[in-house]
């Protein structure tokens, strides 16, 4: 084994020897016995390890727990619109009112198909032919008036056979 | 065996309460991970936040063939490269001298042997020190004698052979040596 070839293995040899394959143990072993570089390097290897692993460690700063905690309940409800699942359930009694509410306006909203005499009163005009010339319509309700209008129920001044 | 299996499993089903328990058990590791490789950059405990931030949104695909330990690692390490980046955009727009990856002022300062009193200059020195070294070399150092990490699982949370990490930590160790030579001698 030469430098450049042990040299990758030293680190972990420095740190633990077992942790080498046996062969390239016995490999290096072999080559720092008759190599005085390569036993300073592991050294070193272990010097520097020894400075990093007495690093002092950081300390969690107070509110670092509760702050993630709060970005976490806000990254919950974010995911939730995503989750169709949740959907289905959160706006099933949703989705059930405005089809109840689509109904009850279709239903109120049903074209009226005959419109009752009494809702509005009619006069014609006669020409001296004695033929319909024109067709008053008068009604308390403007509502009911336009319905008579737009449903035919009150037929144009010379059509006979509308009414 | 991961300690963690069970709360791992219960988090990814949805359960809030024990993915605060895996909170609490690695918020200091994730936030001194990321102290170490950011040279204490005033982002990072908002970057620790975002990793378990992350890993909450990804925890239903985690698969157990690494550590929850490993993969929350993995992800910080993602999300410090994706915040270099950024931050190397931000200093190029701006023309900005860069801090910590001027290797000739930083070299100085991390020898010089004066003022490191105490456990907060110590790390302190340290950073500065580590923040010299080349971005994959810093990954492979500090996962292994910062973070404790096995030269497997360091392979794994940086998706690299074990040979590369075997390398990258030698040559690390090596250009850290005569910078923290005066800590050495405390």
């Amino acid at each position: 084994m030469t430098c450049p070839v042990a040299e990758p293995l030293v680190a972990r040899f420095a740190d633990d020897p077992a942790s080498l394959s046996a062969p390239d143990r016995a490999h290096l072993e072999a080559h720092i016995g008759q190599c005085g570089a390569c036993r300073i390097l592991i050294d070193e290897q272990r010097q520097v390890a020894q400075v990093l692993q007495g690093r002092p460690p950081v300390t969690v700063p107070p509110g670092f727990a509760a702050s993630l905690a709060a970005r976490l309940d806000a990254e919950q409800g974010w995911v939730g619109l995503g989750n169709w699942r949740r959907w289905t359930v959160t706006l099933a009694p949703v989705a059930a009112a405005l089809v109840f509410v689509a109904w009850m306006g279709g239903a109120a909203r049903t074209p009226v198909t005959s419109i009752p005499d009494d809702t509005f009163d009619t006069w014609t005009i006669s020409n001296t032919a004695g033929e319909p010339a024109a067709l008053f319509l008068q009604s308390s309700s403007g509502d009911a008036l336009l319905e008579a209008v737009l449903t035919g129920a009150a037929a144009p001044a010379g059509d006979r056979d509308a009414r | 065996m991961d300690a963690d299996r069970g709360l791992v499993s219960d988090a990814a089903g949805g359960s809030r309460k024990a993915f605060d328990e895996l909170v609490l058990r690695y918020q200091g590791q994730v936030l001194n991970l990321i102290r170490a490789m950011t040279a204490g950059d005033s982002d990072s405990d908002d970057l620790a936040q975002e990793v378990f931030l992350r890993a909450w949104r990804g925890i239903a695909r985690f698969r157990s063939d690494s550590t929850f330990r490993t993969w929350l690692f993995g992800i910080a390490i993602n999300l410090v490269r994706t915040h270099r980046g950024r931050r190397a955009r931000l200093r190029q727009l701006f023309r900005v001298s860069p801090v910590g990856e001027d290797h000739n002022s930083d070299l100085e300062r991390a020898s010089v042997d004066d003022g490191i009193e105490g456990p907060l200059a110590m790390r302190d020195a340290i950073d500065r020190a580590l923040a010299t070294l080349p971005a994959e070399m810093r990954e492979a150092v500090v996962l292994r004698d910062v973070q404790g990490l096995e030269y497997l699982e360091i392979a794994e949370a940086l998706g690299v052979p074990l040979g590369t990490v075997e390398s990258r930590i030698f040559r690390a160790r090596q250009r850290l040596r005569p910078l923290l030579e005066s800590l050495r001698r405390k």
